[in-house]
C-alpha cells in the first residue's frame, strides 16, 4: 500500500489495516486447517498405493507394483469411466444448452415446473432413480447390458447441473435483450441461438460442464445399481478392489483416478478459454 | 441507400395474458425520413407501440403495420429491415465493436471488405472510428450506445427504433448525444420512431412529438404545437409546467410561468414569496398567491425574501382553458 497524502487520515487506517491483517492471518490458518483435513487422508491413501506394505509403513520402500497391478486387472474401468464422463458431457451439451435458453427465453409457470422436475434426480436417491431405470428399461433390447444404460443413468443425474449453470449465466448477461438485438439485424432464431447467445453463454457452459464430468466420473450409487461384470466404472471398481484386494491395490486405484481426473478437468477448463474474448485478460 | 419508408399501424391494440391493455386500439403513422417521438410517463403504451411497430412483438388480431405498400404484420422484426436502438445497448460481447457493427451486414451476405468499409464508414458517422479494434467490455456507457447507433444504421434500415437510449446515461451526456443524434437522423433522412419519458429529449429529437397516457395517443403535433396549444389537461400538466388559476366560466384555467410577471404589491394578483431559486438568467419564484401556490421564472435583476409581499401580473392571451368536468372517455375500452 502506498502512502496516504493526507496525515490525519494515516492512524485511522493503519488500525484499519492491521485488523485487516490480523483476520486475514486467523481466516488463512482456519483455511489452511481445514484443506489439510480434507486432503490429509486423500495423500495419505495415494501415498499408501507407492507403499511396499503399508502396514510396515514408508519404511518399507516405494514401489510402482501396485499400480501396475491396478492397470492391469482395472484399465477397462478406466477407458469406461472417461468414455462415459464424455458422452455425458456431449449429451448434456446437446440438451442443456437449448433447454437453458428455452427456459430463459419463455419464463412461464410451466417453464418453472420443468426446472423444479429438472432438479428431482438430484433430490431423489440414485439407487432408486436406478431401480426405476431397471423396471422400466431393464428389458427393453440388449440396453441393460450395454454401457448406454449407464450413461442415461447419468443423464438424468447430471443435466440438471448443466441447465441450471447455463440458465443462470443466460440471465446474468440478460440474453434476452442480446437476442432481440441480433434478430433486429436481420438474425433468424437458429443464427440467434449459434452465434450471440451460446458464444455469450460461454462461462456458464464452462462451469456446467466442469461439473457434469467430475459428477459422471465420480458418480458410484446410481452406477453400482446398473453395472453389469462388463460395465464397471472407476468408482464402481474401486468398491470392488477395496473388498477383495490388498489395500495397497485399492489405494494405488485413488492415485490412478487423481492422475486421471485432473488433467481431464484443466484440458476442459482449457477448451473452454480457448478463442474467448480478450483471452486470459483480467476484467 | 433505399428512399426513406412510411410507417404506419392500423388499429393497432395490444393486450396482457391478464386481459390488461397495454395500448388500445390505435392509428399511427410516420412520415418517410421523420424523427417520432412517443413521450408518456412509464406504462403509457408507448414501448408497446415502438415494439409493435418494430416488429418485436404482435398487434392483437385486427390490427396491422404497414411498411410503405407493405403489409408486414405477419413479419417477425429479422424479416422487416429495421435498425434498432435498446437502453441496455444489448451489444454482442463476444464480438469487437467493428465486429458488432458489420454483423448486419455480414447477415445480409455482404463482402468482407465492403463490410469492413461500410462499418468504418458508421464508425466515424457516430465519432467512434477509433475504437473499432475495442471489446465491448472495455467501452464507457456513451461509447456503447454510439456503437449501438452505429451497428443499426450500419445495415441501412428501412426504419430506426430506438427505446429510450439515452436513458442509462448521466445528464451532461445524455445533452450531447441527443444533439448528435438529432442531428444524424436529420443528415440520414431515415424514418425513427424514438422513445422517451425525457420531455427536453423529445424537443431536442422530434418533428412530431406524439404524447401518450394510460394507452392510448393524447395529442400530435410538433414541439411548439404541443408546448404552446396543448389539446387537453393531460398534455398541458405533463408537458411543461403550469400554474392553475382560478377556475372561470365553468372552465379549468392554466398558464405557464413565463407568461406571468411579477409587479410591485397592490396590482394584479395578491402573493407572498414562500421561496426562489437563482437559475442564473432567470429566478424561479414559488409563491404563494390569492389563488393559491404558483410558479413564476423572473428575468429581472431583484432580491426577494421569503415572506416578501408582491403582486402576480398573468397575460391573459396565453391563458389554456380546459373543461372542468374530466373528458368522456372517446372509446369504450
Amino acid at each position: 500500500m502506498t502512502g496516504t497524502p493526507f496525515p490525519d487520515e494515516t492512524p485511522a487506517r493503519r488500525r484499519e489495516g492491521y485488523g485487516s491483517r490480523l483476520s486475514f492471518a486467523a481466516g488463512l490458518a482456519l483455511t489452511l486447517a481445514i484443506a489439510s483435513f480434507l486432503i490429509l487422508p486423500a495423500i495419505l491413501s495415494m501415498l499408501a498405493g507407492v507403499t511396499v506394505n503399508y502396514f510396515r509403513g514408508l519404511s518399507s520402500g516405494l514401489t510402482l507394483r501396485w499400480v501396475g497391478e491396478v492397470l492391469a486387472l482395472y484399465s477397462d474401468t478406466l477407458v469406461l469411466t472417461i468414455g462415459l464422463a464424455l458422452a455425458t458431457l456431449a449429451t448434456t451439451l446437446v440438451l442443456g444448452v437449448p433447454a437453458a435458453w428455452f427456459l430463459v427465453r419463455n419464463p412461464s409457470r410451466i417453464g418453472r415446473a420443468i426446472e423444479e422436475l429438472l432438479t428431482l434426480p438430484i433430490a431423489v436417491p440414485g439407487l432408486a432413480i436406478a431401480l426405476a431405470m431397471i423396471l422400466v428399461w431393464g428389458g427393453v433390447g440388449d440396453l441393460r447390458r450395454s454401457w448406454v444404460f449407464i450413461l442415461i443413468g447419468h443423464v438424468l443425474f447430471t443435466l440438471p447441473f448443466m441447465v441450471r449453470a447455463v440458465a443462470a449465466n443466460l440471465q446474468s448477461i440478460d440474453a434476452r435483450t442480446l437476442e432481440e438485438g441480433a434478430a433486429s439485424l436481420g438474425a433468424g432464431p437458429w443464427r440467434r441461438f449459434v452465434e450471440v447467445i451460446v458464444p455469450n453463454a460461454r462461462p456458464g457452459i464452462l462451469a456446467g460442464s466442469l461439473m457434469v464430468t467430475t459428477l459422471s466420473v465420480g458418480e458410484f450409487n446410481l452406477t453400482w445399481m446398473l453395472h453389469t461384470p462388463l460395465t464397471k466404472t472407476l468408482p464402481v471398481g474401486l468398491a470392488d478392489a477395496y473388498a477383495s484386494m490388498r489395500l495397497e491395490v485399492a489405494s494405488a486405484y485413488t492415485l490412478v483416478f487423481f492422475v486421471m481426473i485432473i488433467p481431464l478437468l484443466v484440458a476442459i477448463q482449457w477448451l473452454g478459454g480457448l478463442g474467448a474474448p480478450g483471452g486470459r485478460a483480467p476484467r | 441507400m433505399i428512399g426513406p419508408t412510411r410507417i404506419e399501424a392500423r388499429a393497432c391494440a395490444r393486450t396482457h395474458r391478464d386481459g390488461t391493455r397495454a395500448l388500445h386500439p390505435t392509428d399511427l403513422g410516420v412520415e418517410p425520413g421523420e424523427r417520432l417521438v412517443l413521450l408518456g410517463p412509464s406504462g403509457c403504451g408507448k414501448t408497446t407501440m415502438l415494439r409493435i411497430l418494430s416488429g418485436l412483438d404482435r398487434p392483437d388480431p385486427g390490427g396491422r403495420v404497414l411498411f410503405g405498400a407493405d403489409d408486414v404484420t405477419d413479419l417477425p422484426i429479422e424479416r422487416r429491415d429495421v435498425g434498432m436502438v435498446f437502453q441496455s445497448y444489448a451489444l454482442f460481447p463476444n464480438m469487437s465493436v467493428a465486429e458488432n457493427v458489420a454483423y448486419g451486414l455480414r447477415l445480409k451476405g455482404v463482402s468482407r471488405a465492403e463490410r469492413e468499409a461500410r462499418a468504418a464508414h458508421y464508425l466515424r458517422l457516430c465519432r467512434i472510428e477509433a475504437l473499432g479494434a475495442r471489446r465491448i467490455d472495455q467501452l464507457s456507457g456513451g461509447q456503447r450506445q454510439r456503437v449501438a447507433l452505429a451497428r443499426a444504421l450500419a445495415a441501412e434500415p428501412r426504419a430506426l427504433f430506438l427505446d429510450e437510449p439515452l436513458t442509462a446515461l448521466d445528464a451532461s451526456l445524455r445533452e450531447t448525444l441527443r444533439e448528435e443524434i438529432a442531428a444524424l437522423l436529420a443528415e440520414l433522412s431515415v424514418t425513427s420512431v424514438y422513445v422517451t419519458h425525457d420531455q427536453a429529449e423529445a424537443m431536442a429529437i422530434a418533428d412530431r412529438i406524439v404524447v401518450m397516457s394510460a394507452g392510448r395517443i393524447e395529442q400530435i403535433g410538433t414541439p411548439r404545437e404541443v408546448y404552446e396549444r396543448p389539446e387537453n389537461l393531460f398534455v398541458a400538466t405533463f408537458f411543461g409546467e403550469t400554474n392553475r388559476l382560478p377556475d372561470g366560466d365553468g372552465r379549468i384555467r392554466l398558464v405557464r410561468p413565463e407568461h406571468m410577471r411579477l409587479v410591485p404589491p397592490g396590482e394584479g394578483l395578491a402573493a407572498r414569496v414562500v421561496s426562489t431559486t437563482y437559475l442564473g438568467a432567470t429566478t424561479r419564484v414559488t409563491l404563494d398567491s390569492e389563488a393559491g401556490p404558483i410558479r413564476v421564472l423572473d428575468h429581472e435583476v431583484r432580491r426577494l425574501a421569503p415572506g416578501d409581499a408582491i403582486g402576480v401580473l398573468v397575460d391573459e392571451s396565453r391563458v389554456m382553458t380546459f373543461p372542468t368536468q374530466p373528458m368522456p372517455e372517446p372509446r369504450p375500452s
